[in-house]
């Protein structure tokens, strides 16, 4: 018997508070069937079948074990009676070798079986929820995609063990019950009995336990959501030095919270006596009768001891199936309908069909892009709205609006970060929607404002997986002046990121740096240079649009001065391109140029305030 | 110790623990007798005493009917100790948690310590004793056994005193093991958190594969654990079962024959086994049970203790009280300030003086260090070199500095409660007349229209206010507290340039020094000065001024224009 269980569900979901995010129960309606998570778990376990194997085996084997040694004890007790050490005691003590080695084998052959299913299903969960776009717009936030693919994905392969544990305990039932048959059938009878009678205690407790559970699961819920709450608020509550007040107010439902976990726990404690009783009933019933029928002359000691061992048996059997085997398979089958729904969610950017891919020449040379009437929707308003625009090769082309205008949105279409809800982005009149994933990222390079770095180290970071040699790395980062900074860190390029201390300005140049590795002939600079002071900002802007000859790069800019370096800009206003023009022609526009002042120093990562 | 040895929290509860001793005693009472009785009740049907029978089989089930109340009366005392347990821990470990996070700014522990540690621990710590009187029967049945045949016993002990020293080497190593699994783990589930965060800039540069090879390899590692792990748990727990239940049970059995030559009758023959197997099925549970108990024990409470050391224990120095200020002006002296040593310093050499009433306006780009300046202005930051000071002493060093200043932070601190907490924070004074007040002023009287008055409930699971009114909620706390500096560190962010106005020019209505960290640029054209923080470092002065002296300023309030490149 133990605490709360909901505790057991609730733990691995303790990373989504991140989010400050409520605390999430599981839920047990609407969940697949046997068949639907069996024929789901199933494709996974390829390879692995010869431990599944294994564990069937000795489970069924371990039933045969378990029914056989109250018979072989009785033959050997009687033996011992008639003072021999006869055949029953070595096949007893056979027997209990046998089980002992499948008690320790069986373990060891399911942890196999699930580390198989389990790798492969955590796989395909990060696979699809990094094939689910852009954070922001995709169907689940970060804390529960981890919750799924890294808490309840790896965690479903118990379903198999569970089930074989519910099968194996319900032929130990039925064999014991079978075996009293032998014996006697009186001795059924009389379990049976005892049975029924736990059967009707047992109802009772039902209600109370899931009345308190959701009193439980609520007061839980506030008190760590007030918790994440005072979390996120620690700024304020250390300029303001109300900490003592804080900790008071998260453990204000603690009192209420531990007296429902106490009628909880007395509820468990009552079921646990329940079971004591009906087992103490059962044993006291299986000596009268045997005393009974001893006396009669039908029994033999030994035979007593094996009617009495199995009685139990089948009880604590039936006992064990009951309480913990059905939920379990309830538990199970809820986790994996999240997993399930997390997996059926559809790409955000549809895969490129098999048979299509651009031409060499389309992917060679210069490069240029056109916006064909593209839109793209947001939850309720468009974010861009039948934008069209050509950028030729070797221009460079900044895109300028206020705030939320689409900026950002309409540069994450060249590279696929997004697709378009209308209208097509083209490569060198290819649409990227046709591209080949991997010649797309290399050929469309990106920077951002804040970039998030990947990887163990600082040389991880740039390099990103594409395994270039050191100086390549170093040529990248000398391109965008990061190599000064990076020399003076402890281990330089080898500096692992989190002994990193960057500022906001490094941190852009590392990014700047992995988005100049591999010269793409397209760049798209999302406000990456904003960090930068004016003269450094200028000469890596210079040297960026300097690679090759025919590099376009679009730049996302909030300061007039990046706008009056490029060849021209596009204006855009509500999601529309409202001109497409030098900055100098645009200057003239009042309205322009109110459009830097309300941008200003935005800080776009504003909507970590909402965390 | 940063939260007390675990098994501190259940020895408070002495009396208690007495109780559940006694009633321990209880619970192994009726199996304890079970042997005894059967044996006698089955050598009485032998000679077909039934009547003698009967009385034993009666006295089995009064047995029973014993141990079920005692088990019913200790659970009630387990659950109680629990629960007092749990309150205990619970409270202590927000506070430790909480402390660190409001101390180092940095979060660590994310709840995980509340749903997961601290229950896991009360739980473990319920069931060791629960568990008890299973050790207790153990011992029962041993000296039950004795009273039926003492060689039985004697037999059976050595193999105990193995199975006892198996147990000491398997809670190490799990221990270990365990441990480790926890760090792999731990390390499998951030390589995945980090993928999910950072899927912008794997998609842009192609590195989806990068990521999903890292935590593959993260896995593997971390179910290389898992397998030894569990393989060395389950060998160990069976070698443990072995020589405490079968091995002990088959010696006994075998010299069964030689004691019936002795004289030992069907009945005791029966009655020993009864005791035999049961006992030993409980020696069996209470081992195994203990032992993965105290390795759950000893890595739960490894870890609760580990990440709160990681955060490095962060202690507020008892300040001496100073005289009240009569003018709070701020003085900046040679302040500088870095993030560590090898760190490029946020601020270097600054000076400054800021009399009361001031208005300041800090500009430059994301990450630059404006939210240090603004903490280090209010106190919360210790400068690495000078000092901010107010009434001639370091303000990080005064005791009254939450009396003096008020920093608004971009993230709104809005709690589930009732608007009026929430607003009266600061001053929990406060009169509905100066509240409402405050709210006309900032700008609040629409948002509290539309939740129905200063009583409404704020229930933030449901989404009840928008970003924007949390900070205006904020806003109105701050010029309810009437502190006599009001720092807003992007405090604004989520209003639109007329809601951000009439907050900002409410505060300075107050009379209040205020420090704004500007969102929008034009929020430096209501101040008196500027401060302008760049990587070439920081320029205070007059708007004007600035357009005219520093290109970067010029640039980002659009000043600058295509003529002047020449």
């Amino acid at each position: 018997m133990s605490v709360p269980r909901s505790l057991v569900l609730t733990q691995a979901n303790a990373s989504s508070l991140r989010d400050g995010s409520s605390l999430r129960l599981i839920t047990m309606d609407e969940t697949p069937g046997t068949r639907a998570v069996v024929s789901f778990l199933a494709p996974h376990g390829r390879g692995a079948w010869h431990w599944f194997g294994l564990q069937a085996a000795l489970d069924v084997l371990s039933i045969v074990v378990s029914l056989a040694t109250p018979a072989l004890a009785a033959v050997a007790v009687d033996q011992a009676v008639e003072g021999q050490l006869g055949w029953g005691f070595w096949s007893l003590a056979a027997a209990m070798a046998v089980g002992a080695l499948i008690g320790a084998a069986s373990p060891l052959a399911s942890v196999r079986f699930g580390v198989v299913i389990g790798r492969r299903l955590v796989q395909r969960s990060i696979a699809k929820a990094l094939d689910m776009g852009l954070p922001g717009r995709r169907p689940f936030n970060d804390g529960e995609l981890l919750y799924r693919a890294g808490s309840l994905a790896p965690g479903l392969p118990t379903y198999a063990t569970v089930m074989l544990r519910v099968g194996t305990g319900l032929a130990v039932v039925l064999g014991s019950l079978a075996a009293l048959v032998v014996i006697d059938w009186r001795f059924v009878v009389v379990w049976l009995a005892c049975v029924g009678l736990l059967t009707v205690l047992a109802q009772r407790l039902i209600a109370v336990l899931s009345a308190s559970q959701s009193d439980y699961d609520t007061l839980n819920g506030r008190m760590v959501n007030a918790y994440a709450d005072a979390l996120a608020g620690r700024r304020t509550i250390r300029a303001s030095g109300t900490l003592d007040r804080e900790v008071a107010r998260v453990t204000e439902s603690l009192p209420a919270l531990v007296a429902t976990a106490r009628t909880l726990m007395r509820s468990l404690a009552r079921g646990a006596v329940t079971i004591a009783s009906a087992d103490h009933a059962v044993l006291v019933a299986t000596v009268a009768a045997g005393v009974w029928l001893l006396a009669t002359g039908d029994l033999t000691a030994g035979a007593l001891l094996a009617a009495v061992r199995y009685a139990q048996l089948a009880y604590s059997n039936i006992a064990s199936v009951f309480d913990n085997g059905w939920f379990h398979i309830a538990m199970i089958r809820a986790q994996a309908a999240k997993v399930m729904e997390l997996l059926a969610s559809p790409p955000a950017v549809a895969p490129t069909p098999e048979a299509a891919h651009s031409s060499e020449s389309a992917r060679r040379g210069a490069s240029d892009v056109t916006f064909r009437e593209v839109s793209v929707r947001g939850d309720e308003e468009y974010i861009v709205r039948d934008v069209h625009l050509h950028i030729p090769s070797g221009a460079t082309v900044a895109i300028v609006g206020e705030s939320g205008v689409g900026k950002t949105t309409l540069g994450a279409l060249v590279g696929r970060l997004l697709d378009p809800d209308a209208g097509e982005v083209c490569i060198n009149d290819a649409s990227v929607a046709a591209w080949p994933g991997e010649e797309l990222a290399e050929t469309v390079a990106y920077a951002f404002e804040t970039p998030t770095l990947l990887g163990d180290t600082v040389r991880d970071a740039i390099d990103l997986g594409r395994e270039v040699d050191d100086e390549q790395v170093r040529a990248a980062a000398q391109s965008v002046e990061a190599d000064a900074f990076i020399q003076r860190l402890p281990l330089g390029y080898q500096t692992p990121l989190h002994d990193a201390p960057l500022s906001g300005g490094e941190l852009q140049r590392l990014g700047l740096a992995r988005a100049a590795l591999g010269d793409a002939p397209i760049l798209v600079l999302d406000d990456a240079l904003s960090s930068l002071d004016v003269a450094t900002a200028a000469r890596v802007f210079a040297a960026l649009r300097a690679v090759g000859t025919g590099r376009a790069t679009i730049v996302i800019a909030h300061r007039a001065s990046t706008a009056a370096a490029a060849d021209a800009v596009a204006w855009l206003v509500d999601g529309r391109l409202r001109q497409f023009a030098p900055h100098a022609e645009l200057w003239k526009d009042p309205a322009y140029r109110a459009a830097f002042a309300a941008a200003g120093s935005e800080v776009s990562a504003a909507g970590e305030a909402d965390r | 110790m940063i939260v007390g040895a675990p098994f501190a929290y259940v020895l408070r509860h002495r009396g208690r623990l007495v109780r559940v001793a006694a009633c321990s005693l209880g619970v192994v009472l009726a199996p304890l007798l079970t042997g005894r009785f059967v044996a006698n009740a089955v050598d009485a049907a032998y000679t077909k005493a039934l009547g003698e029978s009967l009385a034993w089989i009666v006295a089995l089930l009064v047995a029973g009917v014993v141990g079920v109340w005692s088990l019913l009366r200790m659970s009630r005392l387990v659950a109680d100790i629990a629960a007092d347990v749990q309150l205990a821990l619970t409270r202590d470990v927000v506070r430790q948690s909480l402390g660190d996070a409001v101390q180092t700014g940095q979060v660590v522990r994310f709840g995980a310590e509340l749903v997961q540690h601290v229950p896991i621990l009360v739980e473990t710590l319920a069931q060791m004793l629960r568990t008890a009187p299973s050790g207790l029967f153990a011992l029962g049945a041993a000296v039950g056994l004795a009273t039926i045949s003492w060689p039985l016993l004697a037999l059976v002990l050595p193999w105990l005193a193995l199975a006892a020293f198996l147990l000491v080497l398997l809670v190490r190593r799990d221990t270990r093991n365990q441990t480790a699994l926890i760090y792999a783990s731990e390390a499998s589930y951030g390589e995945m958190s980090r993928a999910i965060e950072g899927v912008r800039d794997l998609m842009a540069a192609g590195a989806k594969g990068y990521a999903k090879a890292r935590v593959q390899e993260r896995i593997g590692v971390m179910n290389r654990h898992l397998l030894r792990q569990n393989d060395q748990k389950t060998i160990g727990t069976a070698a443990v079962n072995a020589t405490a239940t079968w091995l002990p049970a088959l010696t006994a059995l075998g010299f069964i024959p030689l004691l019936v030559r002795r004289g030992l009758t069907p009945g005791e023959i029966v009655g020993a086994f009864t005791y035999l197997l049961a006992g030993l099925s409980a020696a069996t549970t209470f081992v195994t049970a203990m032992a993965s108990h105290l390795v759950v024990l000893r890595v739960q409470h490894g870890r609760l203790q580990e990440s709160a050391e990681e955060q490095g224990a962060a202690t507020t120095p008892d300040l001496p009280s100073l005289p009240a200020v009569s003018s709070p002006d701020l003085a900046v002296r040679d302040l500088a300030f870095s993030y560590g040593a090898s760190a490029t310093p946020i601020v270097e050499g600054l000076h400054l003086d800021l009399p009361h009433g001031d208005h300041l306006a800090i500009v430059g780009s994301s990450g630059i260090g404006k939210s240090s300046l603004a903490a280090l202005l209010g106190g919360v930051l210790v400068p690495s070199r000078g000092a901010v000071k107010v009434g001639g002493a370091g303000l990080h060093q005064r005791s009254d500095r939450f009396e003096l200043v008020t920093i608004v932070p971009q993230e709104s601190y809005v709690f589930a409660g009732p608007l009026r907490d929430n607003l009266t924070y600061l001053t929990p004074s406060a009169t509905d007349e100066q509240i409402l007040a405050s709210a006309q002023a900032v700008g609040l009287e629409r948002v509290l229209e539309r939740l129905g008055g200063l009583d409404a409930e704020i229930d933030l699971a449901k989404s009840g206010l928008s970003a924007g009114e949390r900070q205006l909620v904020t806003l109105t706390r701050a010029h309810l507290s009437t502190r006599p500096i009001v720092i807003l560190d992007e405090a604004t962010c989520h209003l639109d340039p007329a809601a951000e106005e009439r907050a900002e020019c409410a505060l300075m209505e107050t009379g209040a020094t205020l420090i704004v960290v500007a969102h929008r640029m034009s929020a430096t054209l209501r101040a008196q000065r500027v401060l302008l923080m760049s990587a070439d470092g920081v320029a205070v002065g007059r708007h004007e001024d600035l357009l005219l002296s520093h290109p970067l300023y010029a640039d980002l309030h659009a000043f600058w224009s295509p003529e002047a490149r020449a």
